[in-house]
């Protein structure tokens, strides 16, 4: 063979180290380029200032347009539509409404006045204040964008005018560009600005009227906000960027770049060694340094920390979840998630080698027993392992998986939720990983042993896991969880000894068996989660004292005083104070907390002008106190105390250029037991604040405990003078706490207490439950679980349709063609059945919200009615309080279109409720004539729900308008539980069904499988298979006729072969007695000639005897000839024997075969193998064992040649048939054969010239081969 | 058969274990001392902390009873790992320029009220800190840290 030509591109291994050295000389070059790059900007600071000042402006502005072009391309949609649709030129209310609810429209506020400026159409809530809907029609608004700003909000707005046949209309459209005041969480609303503040790490500060003037302090650039018109709208500034920041916020780019740029360096290590460690023949120490490599480039994944910067921010965020596992490694949730994805490739490692190589099962048992020791007592930390991180997932998280509103949650939910699946994977692989180890020693052929062996082992760790339990003084997990687990390894284990099952079919079933075992972890935790939420309860209650509400207003005041429009309120620029001092209210810390609360601004006479009120006494609004005190700076007092309730009130000065031009007064009212504020409006509360977000607040208990004073603040629980005195004893250890189970009602409730002090005197807080509301239920289960199934479904059929479009004869498979029909069959129905149960289900759900409206609102109508009629000379106002405060009830009247009573006056007063009814409302009601109208409404940027009902007083037609918001109902099933039930029990079904599709598929077709391999099996020459399959019926039929084919075949076969034996042997027999005549007859001749000369005493007898005698001999010669021919064409010659090199032997060997379909390989590191044999016969040797493999339809042979001190080890094996068991002691045997074409002579010959050259020829066990031959062979040394 | 491949391995392992191995270590935050701090000595210990962004240095005061309520928007109770990352995160993205405590009360119920100055987004901004203690066996803990 030829050397081969070295390749003109870089190729192997040295590719990989080229990539690797190109990629580190990059990230210095970066480094480096970027340092010049910043220094020599640095050094022209002011110039690069300016540009980069003006290149933030242009950034600006482009995002402006892109917001201005898209208003504006909606107002023509929108135009285009009505235009298009207009039926004889009229306007019709639901059409427009329809217009306006198509999906382009979702994010604007709409409106559209006819020519006499009525409104004709408001899609989301009317934002435009009384007095300013006029403005929409003037000239110098029309076809021209500008910026409108109400206290709460500021708006960018176009106007457009439409002219029909009906006359001329004003079609105003606006975007959502800032908000002043709280809205609530969720709503969508992208701020104005936003964009250019993320790329350039800049706070932009937006001034929405024409007349803004730029700071004249130095420190900030400013830009005027230009319409498409060109006409100045309002004014952009900011601080001008710093060096430092411009370094850090430049650099982070080139820094990412780097970092990237490490981690391809450190993914393509493992290709430029993978010569070296392919060479490593342990395969546990390969496995060990993969892992190690695994480890560390996660932790340098970690160490770049880079994921910041890629991912998005909720799922960077510890609040999400942050464990302190690993110094960082899982302190958020992809942090978590890439951890376990790495985890995962660790034990799908560790599961596949072990099930490969089977190392420790193949050990002495010197090694075996201890080893086999400890790693079965190993499983049981792992498994409390197991049990720990499930606990942190619930633990560390403020991820509430079993109370989010959706089905399907948010991002970070849904990921922790894939993480602690994959996680949950990762243990069992681990614990089935270990159980082969131990169990593959003892598994045998013998089926029935094998079982049984295997029930033991179980019955042992089962009671090994319940000693573990027993044993532990705080166990995470109870017995039944341990066995479950356990049980489930176990059937793991059985599929892949016994039946085994391919690694996919592995992994589905491990990921069932991890879903139901990992969501009843989280279910359990969850529980203890809600006892351990008991200590917080507590803390809530004990939290607040009257030096954080001094803190809190003070604060307040700080922050309300540098408010733009509570100073443009004092200026004058602004009129609606009220609107004003809520927005200021609600961005505060006294709406955060839920205080009842007030914001009152004065003018600098200390005259009030406005303010918002919270469920706060008048005389604590604007106390007297505080006009008289000096109140040059802040000043916060305390009004009163009575017992738990203290009132404090703080007064600031607003200064605008210096000038003093008014005061803003907070007040607050400090309930020191008040855990929840049940009267503050739900719509106003942070969602993220709850003074307990894990257990269902109403069913908290919470009872305060004083000397001679016992207060129940929440619950049904009270406790007897007993159970009083109980507490009191109680011995609180360091800690100040305790927990009891009390007795109430005849039912069970656990407490926490924690012990205070506080003002000199002592307080027991309890927060408890009752302990049936701690056990998980179903619903828990079915939440989590169904969302598991997803990711495991996902995951399957994405993995089928890969199989399908790359795997033809996977595609056409019998079994996968059974196996999608099965599911088509089954799966399409249930998924169409599931479909109309949600629709319908939703359907209900809203309807019973609309019942539950129109009773509240009948009720309402009635008790109007019975006050007129009792008192008729009583006011609307008067009628409309009783009622509100009788029912406790919400409500607003509107009549002529306009707001006129509300029961939350200070929401209304404050723009929250929309002053103009939707004309969309008068329609239906007036134009219509319905009685009730329900539809979608939207407050505070929260959608819901309302209802309109026409009611009649005194001959004056009113509307009056209920909303869910302010009104809670209590819907019997919400759609969460519907999702739960009908997607959850579906699901449920969906797995069963998969799982016995598959087996059904499985059991139908491995006869037909088993009959195709056996069918091969035959075409390459293996007579020999055996197909043991009892089935009936026309499969039953077909296997009876294979089997019957197979031994006709064999048998004829045979009777073939002992045909040509004899007919051979014959052959041979006929030509050796044929030779041997030849010689025989002139012999006989001979000799009758010569007894007849003996007996005719010829004269010349002494001549003839010579003669005669000469040709005897000669004939004697022949016959000679004629045996030792035949002797060498029976037997192998006799072998010549000299120093030769083994390796050339070989090789030449391995050549002649290069063109045949099978791949040989020679594995040696030896440079010379010297011994003493025979060239040829070697040669003929290895020929026959290549041939042997070849004809047991081998594809792979290898030849590896190793040495100890003495001998050459050659080993050769090969992937064919293999030898069966009950002729592996015959196999050297002379004429034993298994071919039908077979002398039985190649073995026998092969092992008696290696013996003839002091070696030794065996039959070795298979492993990972089918057959391995062992020739051992003396070393010259 | 002998162990031809330890060269390379001994070279692999080498060069793979240079970088620290992190995973062993479970719990990995310092753990709690049990030296008792006085009230001030510990406001004194969080202004270094907050002033040089080491939190780790006032880890110890922070478990799953502190109340957290920061003028990013988290707010609430958190687990004592996650309320480390959190205000670790916080002080992170919210460059501290100063810190001090103005008024710091050690009667039974601690607490300190402080100006924090940071920058964020190239802007200069003035917060209000609340911070209250509770004692919790020998150590005092933080009950309350809020930054408005």
């Amino acid at each position: 063979m030829k050397p081969a030509r070295p390749s003109k591109y870089i190729t192997g291994e040295k590719k990989y180290f080229t990539a690797i050295t190109l990629l580190i000389t990059m990230i210095f070059l970066a480094g480096f380029i970027s340092r010049v790059y910043l220094d020599k900007k640095a050094n022209n600071w002011d110039i690069h200032q300016v540009n980069l000042s003006r290149g933030i402006t242009e950034k600006f502005k482009e995002e402006f347009s892109e917001r201005e072009r898209a208003i504006i391309d909606a107002a023509s949609l929108l135009k285009f539509l009505i235009r298009d649709h207009s039926n004889n030129g009229i306007m019709q209310t639901e059409r427009l409404y329809s217009f306006a609810g198509e999906g382009q429209f979702d994010n604007y506020h709409i409106v559209v006045l006819d020519s006499a400026l009525n409104v004709i159409m408001v899609n989301r809530g009317f934002i435009f204040l009384k007095g300013e809907v006029e403005n929409l029609s003037k000239s110098d608004r029309i076809a021209s964008s500008f910026f409108y700003e109400n206290p709460l909000a500021s708006y960018l707005v176009f106007s457009d005018t439409l002219i029909t046949a009906k006359g001329k209309y004003y079609i105003t459209i606006a975007d959502l560009v800032n908000r002043k005041a709280f809205y609530a969480e969720g709503s969508r609303y992208t701020p104005l600005g936003e964009k250019t503040e993320r790329s350039s790490s800049l706070k932009l500060n937006l001034s929405f009227t024409a007349d803004a003037v730029p700071n004249p302090d130095g420190r900030e650039f400013s830009s005027p906000i230009l319409n498409s018109s060109g006409k100045k709208i309002g004014l952009v500034s900011f601080t001008r960027p710093g060096l430092r920041n411009y370094i850090e916020s430049a650099g982070a780019p080139v820094s990412l770049l780097q970092s990237l740029m490490v981690v391809a360096v450190a993914l393509l290590i493992p290709f430029a060694v993978r010569r070296d460690t392919s060479k490593i023949r342990q395969p546990s120490i390969r496995l060990a340094l993969v892992i190690i490599y695994l480890i560390f480039l996660r932790v340098l994944i970690y160490l770049l920390e880079f994921t910041s910067h890629i991912f998005p921010e909720e799922l960077t965020d510890p609040a999400k979840f942050a464990s302190g596992f690993g110094l960082g490694i899982v302190k958020s949730p992809i942090d978590f998630t890439l951890t376990v994805i790495f985890f995962w490739i660790i034990c799908l490692l560790i599961f596949r080698n072990s099930v490969k190589n089977k190392s420790i099962a193949k050990a002495s048992a010197k090694v075996f027993i201890p080893v086999s020791f400890v790693l079965i007592l190993s499983i049981f930390p792992l498994i409390r392992a197991y049990a720990a991180s499930v606990k942190s997932i619930i633990f560390d998280s403020s991820i509430r998986y079993f109370k989010e509103p959706e089905i399907f949650p948010a991002l970070p939910t849904a990921l922790m939720n894939f993480a602690g699946l994959l996680m949950s994977i990762s243990f069992f692989l681990i614990f089935v990983s270990i159980l082969y180890a131990v169990y593959s020693r003892f598994h045998k052929s013998d089926k029935r042993k094998s079982l049984a062996v295997l029930i033991l082992f179980l019955a042992v760790m089962s009671g090994l896991g319940i000693v573990f339990i027993e044993i532990q003084k705080q166990p995470l997990i109870n017995i039944p969880i341990i066995l479950t687990i356990i049980l489930f390894s176990f059937i793991l284990l059985f599929l892949t000894v016994f039946e085994k099952k391919s690694l996919l079919n592995l992994l589905w079933t491990a990921s069932v068996f991890s879903a139901v075992t990992g969501v009843t972890l989280l279910n359990l935790f969850n529980s203890d989660l809600e006892r351990e939420s008991l200590k917080t309860t507590a803390l809530e209650v004990n939290r607040r004292s009257e030096n954080l509400i001094y803190f809190l207003l003070n604060e307040s005041l700080l922050n309300i005083s540098t408010s733009p429009d509570i100073k443009n309120v004092l200026n004058g620029k602004h009129t609606d104070a009220n609107s004003a001092a809520f927005a200021a209210w609600s961005v505060s810390s006294l709406r955060k907390e839920a205080f009842n609360s007030s914001v009152t601004i004065l003018n600098n006479k200390k005259k009030p002008l406005g303010g918002f009120v919270m469920n706060l006494a008048p005389e604590y609004v604007d106390p007297f106190v505080l006009r008289y005190l000096d109140t040059t700076n802040s000043l916060v007092v305390k009004l009163d105390s009575k017992e738990e309730l203290s009132h404090f009130s703080g007064i600031t000065g607003v200064y605008e250029k210096g000038e003093l031009t008014g005061y803003v007064v907070a007040s607050v009212e400090f309930d020191r037991d008040m855990i929840v504020n049940q009267k503050f409006p739900e719509v106003l509360r942070s969602r993220n604040i709850k003074i307990n977000s894990v257990i269902d607040p109403q069913n908290l208990n919470i009872v305060v405990y004083e000397k001679g004073k016992t207060k129940k603040l929440q619950g049904d629980f009270y406790p007897d003078k007993e159970q009083e005195n109980i507490i009191w004893q109680t011995n609180f250890a360091g800690f100040n706490e305790s927990w009891q189970t009390l007795e109430f009602n005849s039912e069970k409730y656990l407490f926490y207490f924690l012990k205070t002090q506080k003002g000199g005197k002592e307080r027991i807080i309890s927060a408890g439950l009752k302990e049936k509301e701690l056990s998980w239920g179903l619903f828990n289960f079915f939440k989590l679980f169904i969302l598991q199934v997803f990711y495991i479904i996902i995951f399957y059929f994405g993995y089928l349709v890969y199989r399908n479009l790359t795997f033809t004869e996977y595609r056409h498979s019998y079994r996968s063609q059974l196996f999608i029909s099965f599911l088509i069959i089954a799966l399409l129905p249930l998924i169409a059945i599931a479909i109309y149960n949600r629709m319908n289900e939703s359907k209900k759900s809203l309807q019973m919200l609309r019942t539950a409206l129109v009773e509240k609102s009948q009720l309402l109508e009635n008790h109007i009615t019975q006050q007129i009629k009792s008192n008729p000379a009583k006011s609307p106002e008067t009628i409309f309080n009783n009622a509100a405060r009788e029912l406790n009830t919400s409500f607003a009247v509107y009549a002529g279109g306009e707001l006129k009573y509300s029961s939350l006056a200070n929401l209304a007063s404050a723009g929250i409720l929309p002053w103009k009814l939707s004309p969309r409302v008068t329609h239906q009601l007036l134009s219509v004539g319905a009685n009730e109208f329900f539809t979608g409404d939207n407050i505070l940027g929260e959608s819901s729900y309302s209802l309109y009902k026409k009611i009649n007083l005194s001959g004056t037609d009113y509307i009056v308008s209920i909303n869910e918001s302010l009104n809670p109902v209590n819907v019997v099933v919400t759609v969460l539980e519907i999702d739960v039930f009908v997607i959850g029990i579906y699901s449920f079904a969906v797995v069963i069904i998969i799982l016995l599709s598959g087996l059904l598929s499985n059991r139908i077709s491995q006869p037909i499988a088993k009959l195709t391999k056996a069918t091969k099996s035959i075409a390459h020459g293996d007579l020999n298979v055996n197909l043991d399959i009892k089935q009936k019926g026309e499969i039953g039929e077909l296997i009876e006729g294979f089997k019957f084919m197979t031994g006709e075949i064999r048998r004829n076969q045979k009777e073939l072969a002992e045909q040509e034996r004899e007919m051979a042997w014959r052959e041979i027999a006929k030509q050796v007695a044929h030779e041997i005549k030849n010689p025989l007859t002139p012999m006989k001749l001979s000799i009758q000639q010569l007894i007849a000369s003996h007996q005719d005493k010829a004269p010349d007898f002494d001549e003839i005897f010579n003669k005669i005698t000469a040709t005897v001999l000669n004939q004697v010669d022949i016959l000679s000839q004629i045996a030792n021919e035949f002797s060498r064409f029976a037997k192998m010659p006799s072998a010549k024997l000299e120093k030769i090199d083994l390796l050339p032997v070989i090789r030449d060997v391995l050549v002649l075969y290069t063109d045949e379909k099978v791949k040989l390989t020679f594995n040696t590191k030896k440079k010379k193998a010297l011994i003493m044999g025979d060239t040829s016969q070697l040669r003929r040797m290895m020929i026959n064992f290549i041939r042997n493999s070849i004809q047991a339809g081998a594809k792979k042979i290898q030849f590896e040649l190793t040495s100890n001190e003495e001998f050459f080890d050659l080993i050769i094996a090969d992937d064919g048939a293999g030898i069966p068991e009950e002729v592996k002691g015959k196999i050297f045997n002379k004429n034993f054969t298994t071919k039908p074409g077979g002398m039985g002579l190649g073995l026998k010959l092969s092992k008696r010239f290696i013996e003839s050259l002091g070696g030794r020829l065996q039959l070795e066990p298979g492993g990972d081969w089918k057959t391995v031959f062992k020739v051992t062979l003396p070393q010259i040394l | 058969m002998k162990f031809y491949t330890f060269d390379i391995v001994k070279r692999a392992l080498f060069t793979l274990i240079l970088v620290p191995v992190l995973i062993v270590n479970i719990g990995a935050k310092s753990a709690k001392n049990s030296f008792q701090d006085e009230p001030v000595k510990v406001f004194s210990q969080m202004e270094s902390a907050i002033n040089s962004g080491d939190i780790s240095s006032i880890s110890r005061f922070i478990s799953s009873q502190t109340y957290i309520s920061l003028s990013n928007g988290e707010t609430g109770y958190f687990s004592s790992s996650q309320a480390y990352y959190i205000v670790q995160d916080f002080f992170k993205n919210y460059k501290v320029i100063s810190f001090k405590f103005r008024s710091v009360n050690d009667a039974d119920n601690p607490y300190g009220i402080g100006s924090l100055v940071y920058e964020f987004r190239n802007r200069r901004v003035t917060a209000q800190v609340f911070v209250s203690l509770t004692k919790s066996g020998n150590n005092w803990l933080i009950s309350q840290f809020t930054v408005k």
